[in-house]
């Protein structure tokens, strides 16, 4: 089956229909009103995390073999994170194509990012320079973190 | 023989894919014959073992090849096709390795859930949407596309895990790991997230058609081919051999498309250089060649009458043609020196000797190498010398089809029989065969640190580069005044011959 970006699969609205039915907790979910393929979520920051007062606007588009491809999912708000670049692109393997597979669902990528805020991995770094942050002083990359928490993500 | 049967699938497309290179079915169908007439009865294709220990064989032998290994591991040890496949895989398809390792456990259930032959239940424990994905665990629906499994177009299928997914879905996951490539193609895993089991080669089968089958089934004889330290591919652009090494000491390979390469890094052949300085002078020259090293090793002035010259025959024996002056191509001196009266054709291939024995004659005909200090220098001594026989020997094999022409004129016009001609050929293979080696011996020269050992290798190039020369020369000889129907007279031819013979031999 080849589908085409316009056509809205079964699956694909199935998927919708539970996202906004049953919305997991601490995420607000907005279905863009030309594309039904492109998603705009509100996700609250991991309590106990540096970005646990910040709400973070996330985009997340299928594309058009999804689910045989990843979907693809943008930070559209600044985050002080080693895993996330200034432009908001991610760094989490379900995202990668070796790592997903078409059993996967936008609400576990929804999951997963809000899982990586609360879970910096600095062995595998996206801003090497935020990287080198958060190993050198933590207190630092701390305050930073919650800084922009302040400026951006409210 | 049940078995045989269940990873035909129906949906193989028997227009299109395999069937236009006459391979897929044929070979299923091979395969079956190899099974029936045992192994290596009748079924099984000759291999010819060459005098370095190698076979040289085309892809569909090496699949073929790869299909006995597999029975035969399938009969030994009780496995299936796919059992066999990955687990050999795993063991780099060393046969031998695997077997003993088989053959020495008990947990062999420990070994089919490492490979994704076995469902992990640990997994299933850890991470419990693992078990999402069973038909009964979700309600009827396909995880995938969400058409409901009891529905006429939705027909579910699993791996050994019990992750159902409608057949369409599987067709549409494979065809896009597929395509992917190589790596994507061989690590992919049940659809669900986490789940261990590989898909193995009876579900590509089954759910790939035409060209994404193809595109399959050159991952799978890849995943052979890359996997196996006994099988390598032709490393010169468009051949499409294989080559399987049988025994023997010599790590050289004589393809069959006519090019040599060494089987140990897949390089083409480096002897006396070793794999690593060969690796490490190729990356140089890469780097280097853009300069003006490209430049100063393809012309050079005449030193009589300074008029650039550029290279254009395979021996170093330069005629100018403005003022006919003979001289070394190499070194710029003049030829009568290099004569057998002056103790040797070569003294031009001695860098650091000319060096240190302050040596006057031959300071001064290496001018340019005479105050080299630095390394560029050096390496642009043994660069231009490596370059040199490098151009020479595809000279030498652009002559081979103006001989092959020749012969047959001779032939043909003069009535010489063949047996007498070969020769001709012979000497041109050798010359081929030296320019090869003494190539090398520049790279191998370059990187000698000790200089006991650069002297003695450096007497024994000299010794080569003589009858290489000689050899060179003789057969750039133009052929025509024999083929002169009006002379009678062969002694002329013979003693041409003979010359030859005397420096070949
Ligand atoms: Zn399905
Ligand atoms: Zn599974
Ligand atoms: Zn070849
Ligand atoms: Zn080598
Ligand atoms: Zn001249
Ligand atoms: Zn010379």
């Amino acid at each position: 089956m080849q589908y085409s970006s316009a056509v809205v699969t079964p699956r694909i609205m199935k998927e919708t229909k539970l996202l906004l039915e049953k919305t997991p907790p601490g995420v607000r979910v907005t279905v863009s009103e030309e594309n039904p393929r492109h998603f705009l979520f509100d996700i609250q920051g991991p309590p106990g995390s540096f970005y646990e007062a910040g709400i973070f606007k996330v985009e997340i588009f299928l594309p058009s073999d999804y689910p045989m491809s990843p979907p693809k999912a943008l930070f559209r708000t600044k985050v002080f994170h080693p895993n996330i670049d200034k432009v908001g692109r991610i760094c989490l393997d379900i995202l990668k194509q070796d790592k997903w597979t078409p059993a996967l669902l936008i609400e576990k990528v929804v999951l997963s990012i809000q899982w990586l805020l609360g879970a910096p991995n600095l062995d595998d770094p996206l801003d090497t320079s935020v990287a080198d942050v958060f190993k050198a002083s933590p207190e630092h990359a701390e305050k930073t973190a919650r800084e922009w928490v302040q400026l951006y993500a409210k | 023989m049940e078995r045989e049967n269940s990873y035909v699938s129906p949906n193989v497309d028997l227009e299109d894919g395999w069937g236009d290179e006459g391979s897929y079915e044929q070979s299923m169908e091979r395969q079956a014959s190899v099974q029936s007439a045992g192994i290596g009865g009748a079924g099984v294709e000759k291999e010819e073992v060459d005098k370095n220990g190698f076979i040289v064989q085309k892809l569909e032998n090496i699949e073929k090849t790869q299909w006995r290994i597999v029975r035969e591991t399938n009969e030994t040890l009780g496995l299936t096709d796919d059992q066999s496949i990955i687990l050999l895989r795993a063991f780099k398809w060393n046969t031998e390795k695997f077997q003993d390792k088989w053959l020495s456990t008990d947990n062999h259930s420990k070994l089919l859930i490492e490979q994704g032959l076995e469902f992990d239940q640990k997994i299933a424990k850890s991470f419990p949407y693992v078990n999402a994905t069973l038909k009964s665990a979700n309600q009827g629906y396909c995880q995938i596309c969400y058409s409901q499994f009891n529905s006429t177009n939705a027909k579910a299928d699993s791996l050994k895990c019990g992750h159902e997914f409608c057949s369409g879905d599987w067709t549409d996951y494979l065809s896009a790991r597929v395509n992917q490539g190589f790596q994507f193609c061989i690590s992919t895993t049940c659809p669900q997230h986490q789940c261990n089991m590989a898909v193995p080669h009876s579900m590509f089968v089954k759910y790939l058609t035409g060209a994404d089958l193809k595109t399959y089934q050159k991952w799978f004889c890849k995943s052979y081919t890359d996997d196996n330290k006994k099988v390598r591919w032709c490393p010169f652009a468009g051949c499409d051999y294989c080559v399987i090494y049988k025994d023997g000491g010599i790590m050289e390979v004589n393809c069959k498309c006519g090019n040599s390469f060494c089987f140990k890094c897949g390089q083409e052949s480096h002897k006396p250089s070793d794999c690593d300085n060969t690796k490490q002078w190729n990356l140089k020259n890469s780097a280097e060649s853009e300069n003006i090293t490209w430049i100063m090793a393809n012309t050079k002035d005449c030193p009589k009458c300074n008029k650039p010259i550029e290279k254009n025959q395979g021996c170093n024996h330069m005629t100018c043609r403005l003022c006919r002056h003979e001289f070394c191509w190499l070194c710029t001196g003049d030829w009568k020196e290099h004569g057998s009266a002056t103790g040797g054709y070569y003294q031009c291939n001695k860098y650091d000797a000319a060096k240190k024995s302050g040596d006057q004659t031959i300071l001064s005909k290496e001018k340019k190498i005479d105050d080299a200090k630095n390394e560029l220098k050096k390496y642009m001594f043994y660069f231009e010398r490596f370059n040199n026989h490098h151009k020479a020997e595809k000279h030498a094999k652009e002559l081979l089809p103006v001989i092959q022409n020749k012969i047959l004129m001779l032939h043909d016009v003069k009535n010489y029989p063949v047996g007498e001609l070969n020769f001709l050929e012979e000497a041109i293979n050798q010359v081929v065969r030296c320019r090869q080696v003494l190539k090398y011996t520049y790279v191998h020269g370059y990187y000698i640190k000790n200089e006991m050992e650069l002297n003695l290798f450096q007497s024994m190039q000299e010794m080569l580069e003589k009858f290489c020369e000689h050899l060179h020369e003789l057969i750039e000889k133009p052929l025509d005044p024999y083929l002169d129907p009006n002379i009678i007279e062969r002694t002329p031819f013979y003693r041409y011959r003979d010359e030859q013979f005397a420096r070949g031999r």
